[in-house]
């Protein structure tokens, strides 16, 4: 047996450090699940586009002998985009501040600078995760992952689909329906819709509520009846910061708790389901500092800023279950 | 206030499970260090081994838990995302990480 010692340890060192961009992209990748996961690249304009093309539906395809050709219309691909969005931290310490505490070094001001490198990372997961529909212009905002999924989705009573709008080229925020319970029922449904469209979901990224009910499909009635022991008040409850594997009908998923989206209801409320081949990160201007910002007065002044966007391959390749209570059994 | 453990600094403290991140600088390189309470996961793992052995495979098993840094640094996640099954199935049957397994079945 290795381990099995009280406290896990891993030390590891990561790249050169005016490198912040590729320091930030490299710590606690736990952090952030989803733009951990996923690829990233570059775009060269404010607005990348790309395209997707997809096959007929199969039908029955019975021709007469001798028949005369009659030719289809070709449908063209779907023409998509999404607009980048910049983010920025930024700080400023007196320059007498930065003496006192460390004498004799500058690891405050670094200190800072990697905090809100580690922030706008979160940001980014935020960003992901969130509602919010495309907005073009000079304050832009890349269109969120949930905006972009409509087919494969389980939305509550009264709740719609946004989706890319191929007329404005911007996406729409999704109508919230009632809340209600996360089930086995409703992760079947997703994973068989996702089957069905040809994704291959490998991870399920949730508020980590939802993942504790996650545990309990275990005592479904189709499964062997299986109790957990629940963990008292108080008491360190390990499992929602896990990695699961889970077996079933439609292959391996790994749920990943994602504490990011326990910021607010309202982006606890949805389970994301990723084929990671299907999302990507583009980046304009990669997290940087801003060495250029002006001195004055008897401080230090500190800007790390980013620019990208989300691009969802095919929004089909992708799953969602809305509306679910993701904070507690109640909201 | 910075909380120090000998070089290390606190770098992120998580209440709900007792994960602490850390960093130290020497000079060129920034380390970092995540610290994971694993005692109760150990144990959680191996009550349901016990409670479900004997058991087949049935609709969604949870086969495994485990903590997200390892999952990370031993590219579970990685490997997993890339479709190679077969080296994720076989860190899981390895006998070493058997306190990470919780559900007894050959892979």
């Amino acid at each position: 047996m290795a381990v099995l010692t009280n406290t896990f340890q891993t030390t590891q060192a990561v790249g050169n450090r005016e490198e912040l961009s590729d320091v930030v992209s490299r710590i606690t990748p736990e952090d952030t699940p989803i733009y951990s996961l996923i690829e990233k690249g570059k775009c060269t304009t404010y607005h990348p586009e790309w395209e997707t093309d997809e096959l007929a539906a199969p039908g029955a395809n019975v021709r007469e002998e001798g028949e005369e050709y009659a030719f289809g219309a070709i449908t063209p691909p779907k023409r998509l985009g999404n607009y980048t969005q910049i983010m920025r931290k930024d700080w400023i310490i007196s320059a007498t501040q930065e003496v006192t505490a460390e004498a004799g070094n500058v690891q405050k001001r670094k200190y800072q600078k990697l905090k809100k490198g580690v922030e706008i990372r979160k940001d980014v997961e935020f960003a992901i995760v969130d509602t919010n529909a495309t907005v073009a212009g000079s304050t832009r905002e890349f269109g969120s992952l949930s905006t972009w999924i409509v087919s494969n989705a389980s939305r509550g009573a009264g709740g719609a689909n946004g989706g890319f709008n191929i007329g404005t080229g911007l996406t729409v925020a999704p109508t919230d329906g009632t809340q209600r319970p996360f089930t086995k029922a409703i992760l079947d449904t997703v994973m068989q819709q996702g089957y069905q469209n040809g994704a291959n979901f490998r991870h399920v990224s949730v508020s980590p509520y939802v993942k504790s009910v996650f545990v309990t499909f275990m005592s479904d009635s189709n499964v062997a009846p299986f109790r957990y022991a629940v963990s008292q008040g108080g008491e360190r409850n390990t499992i929602v910061a896990t990695a699961d594997y889970y077996e079933g009908p439609f292959g391996t998923v790994m749920i990943h708790p994602n504490r990011v989206q326990a910021v607010n209801g309202g982006v606890a409320r949805n389970a994301f389901f990723i084929d990671s081949d299907m999302l990507s990160f583009l980046w304009l201007r990669q997290i940087q500092e801003d060495r250029d910002v002006a001195k004055t007065g008897d401080a230090d002044k500190g800007v790390i800023i980013g620019e990208g966007t989300l691009k969802v391959h095919n929004e089909r390749g992708l799953g969602v279950a809305a509306d679910l209570f993701g904070l507690s059994s109640a909201s | 206030m910075i909380v120090r453990d000998g070089e290390w600094k606190l770098f992120d403290y998580d209440f709900l499970t007792g994960r602490s991140v850390w960093v130290m600088e020497d000079g060129n390189r920034t380390h970092w260090r995540t610290d994971y309470p694993v005692e109760n996961l150990v144990r959680q793992n191996e009550f349901s081994r016990n409670a479900t052995a004997g058991n087949a495979f049935g609709e969604w098993t949870k086969v495994a838990s485990v903590p997200l840094n390892v999952a990370h640094s031993e590219n579970l996640v990685r490997a997993h995302s890339e479709g190679d099954d077969r080296y994720v199935k076989r860190w899981l049957n390895d006998g070493d990480n058997r306190a990470w397994r919780s559900f007894e079945g050959h892979l």
